[in-house]
C-alpha cells in the first residue's frame, strides 16, 4: 500500500481538490438534472406549479446526487487501495494503546438489563485479552426511571463485579435528577470524574466494541493529540427479525462505500454519532457543553439531538473529528421492527431539525454546516418529496385535462424532446447505482455473505422491500416533520431492542393504519382525475397499501431464522468463525426467569424484602439532608400504608420517590420482616413466596 | 394466648427467620437451623405479651442487634463510616463470598480474622473520588436566523398564518381554474 498521509502533511490544496471534486460533482449532477426538468417544462411554458416543482426539486435532487457520489468517490478510493488519509494509518496495524487513563461510559435508560451488563462483561473480558484493561474503567450511567430496571441494574452491577473482580473498574451510577437526557448524563460523568482521564469511549446500551479496538482507538488519540474525536464506523449485528437481518445486511453491503466517500471530502472534519466514538475529554468539558436554543418564550430549550453539535463544537474549539472507517471491532443492534425503528427516527427527526438553528451560526465549519444539513434533509426531505409528488401529479392532471382537448398530438413526453425521460433515468440511477457499486464490491468477497447467488438475490429481496416501504416512511417522516414543527408531541411506544416476538396483523394495522388510508384516498383520486397516472405511480400506492403487512411481515423472528437457514441477507459476523468473541458473548440470549418470579413492582419488592438489593440500594444511595430531615412520623405512616395496603395505595411517582428515600426503606425493610404474616397485605406474602 | 396459638405464633417466626437467613445466603442449612434456634430461644426470653409486641418482632428485635453486633466486629473501623452496619456488612458479605469462603462462622462467635481484613476493603461506590470539573455552557451566537426569530415570532400567531395560507392557496387554484379555463380551451 501507498504511504499513509499524516493528519499534520493534510496541505490546503490537498483537502481543496478533494471537496472541490466531491461538492462539484454534485453541483454539477444537480445543474444537470434542474436544466433536464426546466426542459421539459419548456415546451408549454412553465406554469406556477412547475416553478414550484422546479425549487423543490433541486432540493431534492441534490440531496440523492450527494448519496450517489459519497459511494462513486467511496468506489474510487477502494479502487485505488483505500484512502491514504485516514486516521487508523497514523499508528500501525498492531499498536495498542499505552495505559492512557480512559473510561468507557455507557449511559442507559430502561434497556434491557441483562443485555447491558453481558455487553459490558463481554468487553471488559475483550480488554483483558487484548493485553490488559489497565488504565480503562467502566462507568454504567443509568438516568432508568422505572424501579424494576432501576434495582435489577444494580445488582447485575454488583454481580458482575464479583464475577469479574471488577470493584474500583467497573462503576454504577444512577442520577438523580436526569436533566438534559443523554447528553446531560454524559455532562454530569464529566463534571464529576472527567479530569481523571484523558479520553471516554462513548457507547450506546447496545453497542460491542472489541477490546482490540478500544485500545487501538487510544493509541490513535495519543498519536495525534490535534484529534477531539475519532468516530467508529458501527456495524448492524445480532438481528434475529427479518427487518434487523436485512438492514444489518444492507449496512454491511453498502456502509463501507458511503463511509470512505465521506471520509474522502471531510477528512479531519468529521461527524460524531454520539456512540461508539472516543473523546478526549479535556476540549470536551472546555468547549462542548450544549449551548441553549433560540426560544420565543426565553425558556431554557435543550438540544434534543446533541452528538452532531458536539462536533461541530469541537471544531470550532480547533481540534479534529476523523471517521475510522475501517477499524473491524465496532457494533451495535438496530431497532426489530419498522414501529420501533420510527419511534426512534421520531426523536432523531426533532434533534435533526433542531441543528437547523447552528446551520447559520458563525464559527461553525463549512463541513460542520454541510453535516448538518445532511441531518436536517434526512427527514425535511420527506415532505418536500409528497408536496413535489403533489404537485407533479396535479400537474400533469392538468396538462393530460387539457391535452385531450387540444388538437396536437403526442404525449407530454414527447413535448420535452426526450428531456423526461433522461431525467426519470438519471434519477433512477443515483439511487440505484450505489447499490450496485456496494454489491459489485461485496462480490469479490461474497463467500461469507452466502456466495455471489445468495449476496445478490439478499441485494434484491432488501432493495424491493424498501423500495416499497419508502413511501410509508415518508409520510411517516411527513407527520414528524409537521408535528416537530408546530411544537405537538407525537406518542410512540419505547424503544424496543429485544427481537424475539414479532408485529401481530392486527396490531401492525393498528399501528400503520395512515398508509393504506392514504394509499385509497389517493387510487380514489387518481381514478377519477387521472387515471393514466396509476400506472407510473404504482410503486408508491402499493407501499402505502401494503405497509402493514411488509411492517408485520418483516417483524418476524421466525422469518429472520428462515432466511438465515437458507443463507439470506447473512454477514460474515453470523458465522461464528468471524464472530469476535465480544459480539459472540454479548449475543448469546439467556432464558431468564421473569423479574422477582413476574411480581407487580418487582423493583420495590426487591428493594424493600431481598436483604441483598435492600443492603447494595441503601449502600448506593447517597444521603440527602432533606431525607434525614424528613419527620419519623411521616415515614412511619408512609411505611404503615404501604404495608397494609400494599403497592397501589401509593402512585407511580411516590413509588419512585420511596427509593431515593433510603431512611424510610430502612424502617419499611425491618417492618416487613418484622410483621406478623396476617398484618400484611397478600402483595408482601406474595413477595415472600419469591425469595 | 392459648398453647397451640403460642405455638404457631413462634412456628411463624421461626419459619420468617429461616426465609431471612436464606435470602442472606448464611451458611448451610445445618447452620441455619441451629442459629435460628439459638436466637428463638432468646427471643422466647424476651417475650412479654403485656407489651404488645408479636413473636416475630420480637424475634427480628433480637436478630438484628445480634447481626448488628457481629457485623460491627467483622467490618472493624470502617463501621464507623457507615449508617447501618447490618447493611453494609451484608454487602461485604455477598461481595466477598462469605459463604463460600467462611462457610457457617456467621453469627457463630467472633468473626475470623481474613474475614475482618476482606470487610474493610469492601466499599460500594458509585465512581472514584470525586474531581469536580466545571463544564457550563457558552453563550452561542446562531447569527441572522436567531435575529430573524426573535424579531418575528413575538408578533406571529399560527392562526393567521393558516387563514392567509388557506386563503391564498385558494386564490392560486382559482386563478388556475380561470387561467387554465379561459387560455387553453
Amino acid at each position: 500500500m501507498r504511504p499513509a498521509i499524516q493528519p499534520e502533511q493534510l496541505t490546503p490544496d490537498f483537502v481543496g481538490f478533494r471537496r472541490a471534486s466531491f461538492f462539484g460533482a454534485i453541483l454539477a449532477t444537480t445543474g444537470l438534472g434542474l436544466w433536464l426538468l426546466w426542459r421539459s417544462f419548456l415546451p408549454e411554458g412553465i406554469s406556477a406549479l412547475e416553478w414550484v416543482q422546479l425549487v423543490l426539486f433541486t432540493l431534492l435532487f441534490q440531496q440523492i446526487a450527494t448519496g450517489f457520489w459519497l459511494v462513486a468517490f467511496g468506489c474510487l478510493v477502494l479502487l485505488t487501495g483505500g484512502d491514504r488519509a485516514e486516521i487508523e494509518h497514523t499508528i500501525d496495524q498492531e499498536s495498542v494503546a499505552s495505559n492512557a487513563p480512559t473510561a468507557i461510559i455507557l449511559p442507559i435508560f430502561n434497556e434491557d438489563v441483562a443485555r447491558v451488563f453481558r455487553g459490558v462483561e463481554a468487553m471488559w473480558q475483550g480488554l483483558e485479552n487484548a493485553g490488559g484493561n489497565q488504565g480503562f474503567d467502566f462507568f454504567i450511567l443509568s438516568d432508568s426511571n422505572r424501579p424494576e430496571n432501576w434495582i435489577a441494574e444494580e445488582i447485575a452491577w454488583l454481580d458482575l463485579c464479583r464475577k469479574s473482580d471488577a470493584f474500583g473498574r467497573i462503576f454504577y451510577r444512577k442520577r438523580r435528577v436526569p436533566r438534559n437526557s443523554k447528553s446531560g448524563n454524559v455532562a454530569d460523568f464529566c463534571r464529576r470524574w472527567g479530569a481523571r482521564y484523558r479520553y471516554m469511549i462513548v457507547l450506546d446500551a447496545d453497542s460491542i466494541m472489541t477490546g482490540q479496538l478500544m485500545r487501538r482507538l487510544v493509541a490513535m488519540m495519543e498519536k495525534n493529540p490535534r484529534v477531539g474525536i475519532i468516530q467508529t464506523a458501527p456495524q448492524l449485528a445480532l438481528g434475529r427479525t427479518l427487518f434487523r437481518r436485512m438492514q444489518q445486511f444492507a449496512a454491511k453491503v453498502y456502509a463501507p462505500l458511503f463511509a470512505a466517500g465521506s471520509n474522502y471530502w471531510h477528512l479531519f472534519a468529521g461527524n460524531y454519532w454520539g456512540h461508539n466514538a472516543i473523546i478526549r475529554i479535556r476540549p470536551f468539558i472546555e468547549h462542548c457543553d450544549l449551548p441553549e436554543l433560540p426560544d420565543p418564550d426565553e425558556k431554557k430549550r435543550h438540544i434534543f439531538s446533541h452528538d452532531t453539535v458536539e462536533a461541530a463544537l469541537m471544531r470550532k474549539a480547533g481540534f479534529d473529528v476523523w471517521f475510522a472507517t475501517t477499524e473491524k471491532g465496532s457494533y451495535e443492534e438496530g431497532p426489530p421492527n419498522l414501529s420501533d425503528s420510527l419511534g426512534r427516527d421520531r426523536r432523531w427527526c426533532l434533534g435533526n431539525l433542531q441543528h437547523f438553528w447552528f446551520l447559520f451560526a458563525p464559527g461553525i465549519d463549512f463541513a460542520n454546516r454541510f453535516h448538518i444539513w445532511t441531518g436536517v434533509m434526512a427527514y425535511l426531505s420527506s415532505p418536500l418529496w409528497l408536496l413535489f409528488l403533489v404537485t407533479g401529479v396535479v400537474d400533469l392532471a392538468f396538462k393530460n385535462r387539457f391535452s385531450l382537448l387540444s388538437s396536437l398530438p403526442g404525449s407530454d413526453f414527447a413535448y420535452s424532446g426526450g428531456a423526461v425521460q433522461i431525467l426519470i433515468l438519471a434519477t433512477f440511477a443515483l439511487l440505484f447505482v450505489p447499490k450496485i457499486l456496494a454489491l459489485l464490491a461485496t462480490l469479490p468477497r461474497s463467500r461469507p455473505f452466502g456466495g455471489p447467488l445468495r449476496l445478490t438475490a439478499s441485494a434484491l429481496i432488501e432493495t424491493l422491500t424498501w423500495t416499497l416501504l419508502a413511501p410509508a416512511i415518508m409520510l411517516y417522516y411527513t407527520r414528524f416533520v409537521i408535528s416537530n414543527v408546530l411544537g405537538i408531541t407525537i406518542h410512540w411506544s419505547n424503544q424496543n431492542r429485544s427481537d424475539d416476538k414479532g408485529l401481530g396483523l392486527l396490531e401492525s394495522y393498528k399501528i400503520f393504519w395512515l398508509p393504506p388510508v392514504v394509499g385509497v384516498l389517493a387510487v380514489s383520486a387518481l381514478i377519477i382525475w387521472s387515471p393514466v397516472q396509476i400506472v407510473l405511480l404504482s410503486p408508491i400506492l402499493a407501499g402505502w397499501l401494503l405497509a402493514p403487512v411488509i411492517a408485520w411481515v418483516t417483524s418476524q423472528p421466525w422469518l429472520g431464522d428462515s432466511t438465515r437457514k437458507v443463507g439470506l441477507f447473512a454477514i460474515p459476523e453470523e458465522n461464528p468463525q468471524n464472530c469476535p468473541a465480544e459480539l459472540h458473548h454479548a449475543g448469546q440470549s439467556e432464558t431468564l426467569e421473569p423479574e422477582f418470579g413476574g411480581i407487580s413492582h418487582s423493583g420495590l419488592a426487591r428493594a424493600v424484602i431481598d436483604p441483598v438489593a435492600h443492603s447494595l440500594h441503601v449502600a448506593l444511595l447517597r444521603e440527602r439532608e432533606s431525607n434525614k430531615s424528613k419527620p419519623h412520623e411521616l415515614r412511619a405512616d408512609t411505611t404503615t400504608h404501604l404495608l397494609e395496603k400494599g403497592p397501589e395505595a401509593l402512585s407511580p411517582a411516590q413509588r419512585y420517590a420511596l427509593l431515593w428515600d433510603a431512611e424510610t426503606l430502612r424502617l419499611l425493610h425491618h417492618e416487613v420482616w418484622s410483621r406478623p404474616t396476617h398484618r400484611l397485605h397478600p402483595w408482601w406474602q406474595a413477595c415472600f413466596k419469591q425469595l | 394466648m392459648d398453647a397451640m396459638t403460642t405455638q404457631r405464633a413462634w412456628d411463624e417466626a421461626l419459619e420468617r427467620l429461616l426465609l431471612l437467613f436464606a435470602s442472606m445466603d448464611l451458611g448451610g442449612i445445618e447452620h441455619r437451623h441451629r442459629t435460628a434456634l439459638d436466637l428463638i430461644a432468646q427471643a422466647k426470653q424476651r417475650f412479654n405479651p403485656d407489651l404488645g409486641l408479636s413473636t416475630t418482632e420480637v424475634t427480628m428485635d433480637v436478630v438484628g442487634e445480634e447481626l448488628e453486633c457481629w457485623f460491627t466486629t467483622a467490618l472493624g473501623e470502617s463501621a464507623d463510616r457507615v449508617r447501618n452496619r447490618t447493611a453494609a456488612g451484608l454487602l461485604a458479605w455477598r461481595v466477598t463470598g462469605g459463604s463460600e469462603r467462611w462457610g457457617d462462622v456467621l453469627l457463630a462467635g467472633e468473626p475470623p480474622t481474613d474475614l475482618r481484613l476482606a470487610f474493610e476493603n469492601v466499599r460500594a461506590q458509585t465512581g472514584p473520588d470525586l474531581t469536580f470539573s466545571s463544564m457550563t455552557h457558552r453563550e452561542m451566537d446562531y447569527g441572522p436566523m436567531e435575529s430573524l426569530a426573535q424579531e418575528t415570532w413575538h408578533r406571529f400567531a399560527w392562526a393567521p398564518l393558516l387563514k392567509a395560507v388557506v386563503f391564498w392557496t385558494a386564490i392560486f387554484f382559482l386563478a388556475l381554474a380561470i387561467h387554465a379555463h379561459f387560455f387553453h380551451p
